[in-house]
């Protein structure tokens, strides 16, 4: 996963502008380019940030206002990082936002191995991670955080 | 701390100006010498050559010469006494050929009596005019061959006679003597040397001499001069020992002159032609060209020396003028600079020198800069450390324990509290980034509680509504107008009624510790994050809403509150604590009192941290319901 400065890559699809962020989101990243196209969707892929710092997010929430309240976001392969910022930072994701795959994560007690799995949102039941094996001791991996904390971005059924 | 070293420069033994004059001479001079010392050995030995070839040319020149010489006037002679006995008409024939050879002196018949044997004198005529010119009379010369006999035997044997010079005559000549066989005559004629020693004494370089193989002077060039003894045994023995015709010689005399002789037999003759010359006139040439390369080179080395003076000076007057510029810099004189014009290193030199001045007062014009904002930071430091309470309180039921560290003098995180009408308003809080701009709105933030806790004491309503105090604090932050934002917690803690109040503006959730039933492992089920209220991050904007939360908490329940800097600050191989360790650590300390509990927990991230800066500020507060 790169750690460099944010690059952000876009691709429209039909109505559909697809971004992904590689890098940091600090407070030198440069939202114009997405805030120009003026699409009525997006979608953001968040596999390749490496870090989001509290600058970042200002700069996050200045692109989110311009255009969420217009365009449908959905949001793709959240780092855990990002899904603690849509957790705790108000207006980081907009009653339009949707979020459809995130990662969660886990660690193997036994092994000291840390896993990533990456989830759809509707699979998640009552906020309740799913359980996962470690790959090299087969053992139940534990969930990394604070279950109730980590699901709160979604919805109770 | 000041530097009471003295600059140990050691003292110049040897300058750079010697060495350089030295190099130039040692170049120049070795450069001559090497190049004079094979040039005129070469031109030496080519000169040796040419003497000793011209010496034997010379020599040989005059054999023929004279050989040329004698063959002709024994031709004379002999035709002369062939014609000169028979009839008075071939005796006045004969007397004009003899006449008219000026060279002949006197000729003479001899004939072999059947008496004795004996030669007897038949016929003489002579050159009366010059013998009457040297006051000699006509019948001279037969009066001196009975002083000075005619070798009869060795001319009849011999068939043909030549003599020299011989110092009893008082007319120098040669005698040329013939046999005629049939007739049993000796033909002797008596011929001047004059052409011969013209021949000879026209040789300005060599020092010609004939001898005979018996070492009998023949002729020289100064008849009158005798030869040094031991000259005359060498040449004898020269003479004695020549199985060759010719040659050249090496002659040491008394004197130690070292001469050169060339020698040549003369054909036809048992003579011999000695050419000598001294070997330092021979060789003047040589050693001519090798003084006056002496005095050029010491010429060409007063040039060098000359040269090396003044070229040595005008690179070692710009390094003195290098050295001095050091000194008077290191005395901390930096206005000094080097002026120097030459485009060489010494000048690139001179230039980097100015430059590093010119840097270095530069640097310390930062440098004071720096010492400066160093001691406002110092001051700025201690004005925001009044900006936080003491680490451990305690309120009735409520054991606070907090702890702060700021990354850098001065933090962007803040914590406080109010007691009013026996609540407790707790806040913390985080502005955007750290150091100084982040630590300017805590300012910001600690006037704010003072004034919560003012308008709370006149309106006491106002502790009823945490959202409503964020959206005072919320407008005080926006009036600054900066881009710096601030995340924010209030909570207002009623321990009489075991109730908590809270309002927040996107900080961490702090997390709430429920124990579960006695003897159950403590778990991360045992911590509840407050986060069902939330709202927008101070300074985002004005109109922000913030709504109020309630929980209920009872005996032995704690609440943590935190920046995110304990969870994000990494160690030296940038891997943050994370969520992870510090849930891990509230559990393994959540048992102990409030104080420990917190030692522990920091205690745990900083041991983590080791010894790697903070990246970010650290505040954590541990309450304890007890």
């Amino acid at each position: 996963m790169s750690s460099e400065k944010l690059v952000i890559n876009t691709q429209v699809v039909g109505n559909v502008c697809k971004v992904d962020f590689i890098g940091n989101i600090n407070e030198d990243a440069d939202f114009e380019k997405i805030i120009a196209l003026k699409m009525p969707e997006y979608h953001f892929n968040f596999d390749q940030v490496a870090m989001i710092n509290s600058c970042g997010i200002r700069e996050w929430i200045s692109l989110i206002t311009k255009i969420g309240t217009q365009a449908t976001i959905k949001y793709f392969n959240c780092r855990q990082i990002v899904v603690e910022q849509i957790n705790v930072v108000h207006g980081f994701i907009t009653d339009k936002s949707q979020i459809q795959t995130f990662y969660t994560p886990y660690y193997c007690d036994k092994c000291n191995l840390e896993k990533q799995v990456l989830v759809e949102v509707k699979s998640i039941n009552n906020r309740k991670a799913p359980a996962i094996k470690c790959d090299k001791c087969s053992s139940k991996m534990e969930f990394d955080a604070i279950e109730e904390h980590y699901f709160s971005f979604i919805p109770k059924k | 701390m000041e530097n009471n070293t003295i600059a140990k420069i050691r003292k110049v033994r040897i300058p750079i100006k010697l060495k350089l004059i030295a190099v130039v001479i040692l170049l120049v001079a070795s450069s001559l010498s090497y190049y004079a010392y094979f040039a005129l050995k070469l031109f030496r030995e080519d000169k040796s050559a040419y003497i000793y070839e011209t010496g034997l040319n010379t020599s040989e020149a005059i054999a023929k010469q004279v050989a040329s010489f004698l063959d002709h006037a024994l031709q004379i002679t002999d035709y002369l006494g062939r014609i000169y006995a028979n009839t008075p008409e071939q005796e006045k024939m004969a007397k004009s050929i003899f006449e008219a050879n000026k060279n002949f002196i006197e000729f003479s018949i001899y004939k072999r009596t059947e008496v004795d044997g004996e030669f007897k004198l038949i016929f003489a005529v002579s050159d009366e005019i010059s013998l009457s010119g040297q006051g000699l009379p006509v019948d001279y010369f037969i009066k001196y061959s009975q002083i000075n006999p005619i070798p009869f035997l060795m001319i009849e044997k011999k068939r043909r006679y030549v003599e020299g010079y011989n110092p009893a005559s008082q007319f120098p000549h040669l005698v040329l003597a013939t046999f005629d066989a049939e007739k049993n005559e000796i033909y002797v004629a008596r011929v001047k040397m004059d052409d011969l020693a013209d021949l000879i004494a026209n040789n300005k370089i060599y020092e010609i001499l004939i001898i005979d193989k018996s070492g009998r002077l023949f002729l020289k060039k100064n008849l009158s001069a005798e030869i040094p003894q031991a000259k005359a045994l060498f040449y004898n023995s020269l003479v004695d020992s020549v199985d060759r015709k010719d040659g050249v010689s090496n002659y040491v005399d008394e004197n130690g002159t070292t001469f050169l002789v060339a020698h040549n037999q003369i054909s036809g003759e048992d003579l011999f032609v000695f050419a000598e010359i001294s070997k330092d006139r021979a060789f003047l040439a040589a050693t001519t060209l090798m003084n006056k390369s002496l005095y050029f080179g010491i010429f060409l080395i007063s040039i060098a020396i000359i040269i090396g003076i003044i070229f040595s000076r005008t690179i070692t007057s710009s390094i003195e003028k290098l050295f001095s510029a050091t000194s008077t810099l290191a005395q901390s004189d930096f206005k000094n600079r080097v002026e120097l014009h030459s485009h060489d290193e010494i000048g690139a030199l001179s230039d980097s020198f100015n430059y590093m001045a010119d840097e270095i007062v530069r640097y310390m014009g930062q440098m004071g800069e720096k010492i400066r904002l160093e001691n406002e930071l110092k001051v700025a430091k201690l004005v925001q450390e009044s900006f936080f309470p003491a680490n451990n309180l305690k309120f009735g039921k409520l054991e606070i324990a907090a702890f702060y560290e700021p990354a850098t003098e001065c933090g962007g995180d803040w914590w406080g509290h109010l007691q009013i009408n026996g609540k407790t308003v707790l806040m913390i809080a985080d502005a955007t980034g750290h150091g100084v701009p982040a630590a300017l709105l805590t300012a910001t933030a600690n006037c704010s509680a003072s004034n919560l806790e003012i308008m709370a004491q006149s309106d006491p309503s106002l502790l009823n509504s945490p959202a409503k105090m964020m959206r005072i604090v919320n407008k005080a932050v926006c009036d600054i107008g900066s881009q710096i934002l601030m995340t924010f917690f209030i909570a207002v803690i009623d321990t009489k009624k075991n109730e908590l109040i809270y309002a927040n503006a996107s900080h961490n959730h702090p997390l709430h510790f429920i124990p579960g039933q006695s003897g159950e492992e403590i778990s991360k089920q045992n911590l509840h994050p407050l986060m069902d209220s939330n709202g927008p991050r101070l300074g985002e904007r004005k109109d922000a809403s913030y709504n109020d939360c309630t929980i209920s908490f009872c005996s032995g329940e704690s609440i943590v509150f935190f920046t995110d800097g304990i969870v994000e600050c990494t160690n030296k191989e940038e891997k943050p604590w994370g969520n992870r360790n510090f849930l891990k650590s509230i559990i393994n300390n959540i048992n102990l009192e409030s104080d420990k509990f917190r030692d522990n927990v920091v205690g745990d991230a900083k041991d983590f941290f080791a010894a790697h800066p903070l990246d970010d500020d650290i505040t954590l507060i541990v309450t304890k319901f007890t």
